[in-house]
């Protein structure tokens, strides 16, 4: 069964168009990496798929919801699809448990004891058990991401969106983040990983996607991909990633 | 000396009884403005042209003239429509319009100036607009608004002397009878500013405590 299933993909940012038919199909349970420069379109790829940017083409189904172009599709996944926001999004007047449980119980309608038995496991699943009841404001950048984990993982989503989810991290907290998102793939969970961070998406991804100017140029095996791209294109992307470091 | 201190003792009566129409007219003015601010602001916020629309020409005109010449429109202007409305009606509803326009823009942009992210990271919870405006977008506002509201409210404390133009019995127009009568010009005046003083710096004693009760909830 696939949990993503796209074809033809267009969005334009007024005239610009940002992508061009993309095709792209994540089976249930699959790790994909999406690596390209920037302004390559794989953020916003992935924001159509969350519903956060309306396609202006293309037929989309994603966790069993059918996007129609032009139509919300936000409101119809009502959750299903998580999204972790490169700058955490976490809300700032609540704690890191209110943060957790607001999806659950505000549009899944459970009941707060049961929405904070759950947000006190997932946080202590993502590390930040004893932070349940700290602000945003009082926690670090790691922290504030793995919070944002776990609220995404509190609705149960059958797709978890990533963007860049350690892009504005400082760099010793990029692995606690890595880690979290490391043990998502080994349970199997079904992940899309917008991200710079080359060998983590060789080492977690089953599949990593190559975009640059807003097509896909080349899809692999993670391992194949970078062990041999056959795209001179993508050769010279991991080149030049390589030669700056990660 | 004296004989100031009788004159004070024997207006306190009257100077109290306007501030009191002068904190009603305030309160008034600043409830009614709020909610009518709050839904302009919203319709300002529309994506529907014919909500935003209206609700532009609204701000701009009521901001874009006196205050003075709307209480006149309202208190001797509707009459001629066979609209006549008691002087503390007709003040109080022009508090409210003008204090409302402004409550609007101030609202507005607290609202706007919310990090998209936030939209964004409702949304992708299933949270609807109502939903994401009412848990996580207004909490955030309110806070940068507190204090521009603060501002408007210790402004409208002082305007209510406007009042006084259309009969209406507040501090400044009981100041006017007093002085009409004992000619003790500079006194009573001195007296009526020494009461809005004292009202405003109450109210701002207020404001503070709602900032701070704003800033309880962290940023």
């Amino acid at each position: 069964m696939s949990a993503v299933e796209a074809r033809g993909l267009v969005k334009r940012f007024g005239v610009m168009p940002v992508l061009r038919e993309i095709d792209l199909d994540v089976a249930a349970g699959e790790v994909v990496a999406i690596i390209g420069p920037s302004g390559s379109g794989k953020s916003t790829l992935l924001r159509c798929l969350a519903g956060l940017e309306l396609l202006d083409g293309g037929n989309l189904r994603i966790a069993g919801v059918e996007a129609a172009p032009r139509a919300p599709l936000a409101r119809a996944l009502n959750g299903r699809v998580g999204f972790v926001f490169q700058g955490f999004n976490l809300f700032p007047h609540r704690t890191a448990l209110e943060n957790v449980i607001e999806g659950p119980i505000v549009v899944r309608r459970q009941s707060r004891d049961a929405a904070r038995a759950r947000g006190l496991a997932l946080l202590d699943k993502v590390g930040l058990a004893d932070r349940a009841h700290a602000y945003p404001g009082e926690l670090s950048g790691g922290q504030q991401q793995r919070c944002a984990i776990a609220r995404a993982l509190a609705m149960d989503p059958e797709v978890i969106l990533f963007d860049e989810p350690t892009s504005a991290l400082d760099p010793e907290l990029v692995g606690e983040v890595l880690s979290v998102i490391r043990d998502l793939a080994v349970e199997r969970r079904t992940l899309l990983i917008v991200t710079h961070q080359m060998d983590f998406a060789r080492d977690v991804a089953d599949r990593t996607i190559f975009m640059d100017d807003g097509v896909i140029i080349e899809q692999a095996p993670s391992r194949e991909l970078f062990g041999a791209p056959k795209e001179e294109r993508t050769r010279r992307f991991l080149g030049k990633v390589a030669a700056t470091g990660p | 000396m004296d004989a100031t201190l009788d004159l004070l003792r024997q207006s306190a009566p009257l100077l109290l009884k306007g501030a009191g129409y002068t904190v009603l007219l305030s309160l008034i003015g600043m409830a009614l403005g709020l909610v009518l601010g709050f839904g302009l602001a919203l319709m300002r916020l529309s994506r529907m042209a014919l909500l935003r629309w209206p609700a532009g020409v609204y701000v701009s005109a009521i901001r874009g003239t006196p205050l003075l010449v709307q209480l006149f429109l309202i208190y001797y202007g509707l009459p001629q429509f066979g609209i006549e409305l008691p002087p503390l009606v007709a003040a109080g509803i022009g508090f409210s319009l003008n204090i409302a326009a402004y409550a609007c823009e101030i609202l507005r942009s607290a609202i706007a100036n919310v990090d998209r992210g936030q939209w964004e990271a409702a949304t992708v919870l299933g949270m609807s607009r109502g939903q994401t405006l009412r848990r996580v977008i207004l909490p955030q506002a309110a806070r940068t608004a507190v204090a521009p509201l603060s501002n408007s409210f210790i402004s409208l404390v002082k305007d209510t002397s406007l009042a006084a133009t259309i009969q209406v019995p507040e501090l400044f127009r009981q100041t006017q009878l007093i002085t009409a009568r004992t000619f003790e010009i500079f006194t009573m005046y001195l007296a009526a500013a020494a009461l809005y003083w004292i009202v405003s710096t109450l109210l701002a004693a207020g404001q503070g405590w709602l900032e701070r009760r704003a800033a309880e909830g962290r940023r």
